[in-house]
């Protein structure tokens, strides 16, 4: 305690100056340093966030003289039927690409932190691989597993739930779910990896304390793996929830956005309106909004997995 | 400060436009001589083209090399989709295809126009005879006002070579196997349906998986039966006071809604695209199929006989049908290489090139009366469109009439055969987009 209006008293007319004057030669020198990269940053992405937010204010063609019309294009995202339907497709989507990848993962790595598996490196290898195999390929396996002539009808019918088979792309009341799941085999893999190397890190003598106390795996899985997993969980949610929102190459490889409007998603509605339909400012608008629900829900998660300590 | 930059840089590119108008301004009167494409000196011409024409214009291209030798062409094939998501922006740029496919409608056409994109080819049509034997109704759709926001009437902007009729396709054994001719009109069809149906066939063929062609070419189809072609002619292009609710309309719809009902289109075709669904009509799959003619050059690539084409006849009587003198092409206001894409385009569309285009069992806008088929299906389709060009009316598609106009039918035709809409429902969603565009069309 009687440091402290000592080192008051005495220092701080001495301490200011040889601190403050080296700080401020070193910040226009950082700014040098910085300037590549933050001008590359500002040009590829900061310029066109600034003019996508400017063209939603607009009437464009992409072509010709915009005009303004205020906040109409916005007006026309929160009121305009389709597309509230079609934000909430996005949101449906967040279930299949990131709510389920992620309990999958944690399945895999429950089981795996009470077994020990062999050939580890083969599974893994294996179940990550759609995440590496391009978009294109993966859509068009699964428009042929979906396809009525294809392996799942031909499944259901040999277990007898022939009744059950469908186009089941085409089908208003399957189209969004099988799209989605496609989005679930792919994301699984990339949890399951991050899971994997952050139980690796959790401190096996957490294991044993654990077992020594008579936890059974649900027990152990809640008080050891689960708390010891919360970064790449969060991790995890953001990466695949941002996949989730900005879903457009799987929709356009397989249903267009069809049967109706059951499986449109937010990123195709905005190539539609940007490159299709030259509506440009309404799919700048569109962009915003979606931007702005991916960087508050990519907020809320981080948040919300911050570890107290 | 950035408002005022993008207005300098919108400027700059207009005032690049207006140079490049004016230098282009001049018009021929007769076709281009090899000695002025000659005087360009050693040039590349850049085309874009609809994968559609790529077996056409493997022929062309060599052909034209040979005439044109310090001609190279530089060809670019797109997909359907692909190419219409990038050529407007891709005329747009500094670096323009010369010679591109496009689109007819207000997003693609429309806006090219508007900006001043492309080149009026009225001097060219004329130079070359192209408007020589073909019905002169064929053009209004590449026909446009100054502003580029109404079509119908104006300078030609682009033309296109071989006529793509919506027809029926029909498979020639199996009519047999029902004892039943190839139908001529609407009530034959319904009549062969019903026969189809009963004899456990299935009807018509679909691949729908791309919110198309059931809302875009068959309901086209319907509505032409029953309707007049002025009256649906002046919905798609936007004329005041018309409306989608008429009592032809309707009707095609309840057609349409009771082909459903009855299961004439099978099942899972909402799940199968349309290449799976011409393909398996080539497999013997399904009675009909209701289509563009281009989708006979795939049908007679398997069997040049086993398939025959019809236009109906609709109620009035009249060969009416949605069609086009084809994908249209354009000559950029841009290019440096007039005489040459001029005089690409002028042998595409010649009558000497016409056999080119039936080789590949396409409809040649020119000398259509005497080109070779490949087979009997393509005798039929060049003597339908030959009924058409003498006597008959071509209607526009009706997803010209707005630039969502394809997405708004293909979902809800999608959704009155799945009993999640009505026809009531149906009408008014399709006649509120179109109004929508109506306003928004005039304060371009």
């Amino acid at each position: 305690m009687s440091q402290v209006p000592l080192g008051n008293g005495t220092s701080i007319g001495q301490a200011e100056k040889p601190v403050r004057v080296p700080s401020e030669q070193f910040a226009w020198r950082h700014l040098l340093y910085l300037a590549p990269g933050l001008i590359i940053y500002a040009l590829f992405c900061l310029w066109p966030v600034i003019q996508t937010i400017q063209f939603s204010f607009q009437r464009w063609d992409g072509i010709t003289d915009p005009r303004w019309v205020g906040l109409r294009n916005y007006i026309q995202v929160f009121t305009n039927a389709q597309t509230l339907t079609v934000f909430g497709n996005g949101l449906i989507m967040i279930i299949f690409y990131a709510v389920l990848p992620v309990l999958i993962g944690l399945l895999i790595v429950a089981i795996m932190t009470r077994i020990r598996i062999r050939l580890l490196a083969v599974f893994r290898t294996v179940l990550f691989l759609p995440q590496i195999l391009a978009t294109v390929v993966v859509a068009v396996a699964w428009r042929w597993i979906y396809d009525y002539d294809g392996p799942v009808n031909a499944l259901l019918s040999a277990i007898g739930l022939g009744a059950f088979s469908r186009a089941w792309l085409g089908d208003f009341d399957t189209a969004l779910i099988s799209v989605g799941l496609i989005g679930t085999w792919i994301n699984f893999g990339l949890c399951m990896v991050l899971f994997i190397g952050g139980a690796q890190k959790i401190d096996t003598q957490l294991y044993e304390a654990a077992r020594l106390d008579g936890a059974g795996p649900l027990q152990e899985f809640l008080a050891v793996t689960l708390p010891g997993l919360r970064g790449e969980i969060s991790i995890a949610l953001v990466l695949t929830v941002t996949n989730a929102l900005r879903n457009f190459d799987i929709v356009w490889n397989t249903t267009s956005g069809g049967p109706g409007t059951s499986t449109l998603v937010p990123s195709y509605l905005i190539y539609e309106g940007a490159f299709i339909t030259r509506n440009v400012g309404f799919a700048a608008a569109a962009s915003v909004v979606l931007t702005i629900l991916i960087l508050v829900l990519t907020g809320v998660i981080t948040r919300l997995m911050r570890s107290k300590d | 400060m950035l408002r005022r930059t993008f207005n300098a840089m919108l400027a700059a590119s207009a005032a690049t436009l207006m140079l490049a108008g004016s230098a282009s301004a001049e018009d021929i009167t007769a076709p281009v001589t090899p000695e002025q494409v000659a005087a360009l000196g050693d040039v590349t011409l850049r085309v874009w083209a609809d994968a559609g024409e790529q077996a056409m214009l493997e022929k062309l291209i060599p052909l034209y090399e040979e005439t044109y030798p310090n001609v190279t062409v530089e060809l670019t094939l797109k997909g359907w989709d692909d190419l219409m998501g990038t050529v407007v922006n891709a005329m747009n740029s500094n670096t323009p295809p010369d010679v591109t496919n496009g689109n007819q409608g207000f997003a693609t056409m429309g806006t090219m126009v508007r900006a001043q994109l492309v080149r009026p080819l009225d001097d060219f049509i004329t130079a070359y005879g192209i408007d020589q034997g073909v019905p002169a109704s064929g053009f209004s759709s590449m026909q446009w006002n100054d502003e580029g926001t109404a079509w119908g009437q104006g300078k030609i902007y682009a033309m296109g070579g071989a006529t793509q009729p919506l027809g029926v396709f029909y498979s020639k054994a199996k009519l047999e196997e029902l004892g039943l001719e190839a139908p001529q009109s609407i009530e034959d069809l319904q009549a062969a349906l019903v026969a189809a149906s009963e004899a456990g066939e299935l009807p018509i063929m679909l691949g729908n998986a791309a919110q198309y062609p059931l809302g875009s070419h068959v309901l086209g189809i319907l509505i032409d039966m029953y309707s007049s072609v002025a009256e649906v002619n002046a919905w798609i292009a936007g004329t005041e006071g018309s409306t989608f609710d008429t009592p032809s309309v309707r009707k095609a719809l309840e057609t349409l809604s009771a082909w459903g009902e009855a299961g004439y289109f099978g099942n899972g075709y909402d799940g199968r695209s349309l290449d799976d669904a011409v393909a398996s009509f080539g497999g013997g799959e399904g009675v009909f199929f209701l289509g563009g003619s281009f989708n006979g050059a795939r049908l007679a690539a398997i069997d040049p006989d086993a398939f025959g084409y019809a236009l109906l006849r609709g109620e009035s009587g009249e060969y009416v049908t949605t069609g086009t003198f084809g994908t249209p092409w354009h000559i950029s206001s841009k290019t440096q290489v007039e005489p040459a894409a001029i005089a690409f385009l002028g042998m595409m569309l010649s009558a000497d090139f016409a056999q080119a285009y039936a080789d590949v069992s396409r409809l040649p806008n020119a000398n259509l009366e005497t080109v070779t088929p490949t087979g009997s299906m393509h005798e039929a389709q060049l003597a339908a469109a030959r009924d058409l060009f003498a006597d008959g009316d071509f209607v526009g598609y009706l997803d010209w009439a707005t630039p969502t106009m394809q997405r708004t039918m293909g979902t809800q035709a999608q959704m009155l055969l799945a009993g999640r809409t009505d026809i009531n429902a149906f009408i008014s969603t399709v006649q509120d987009d179109w109004a929508a565009y109506q306003a928004e069309r005039l304060e371009q």
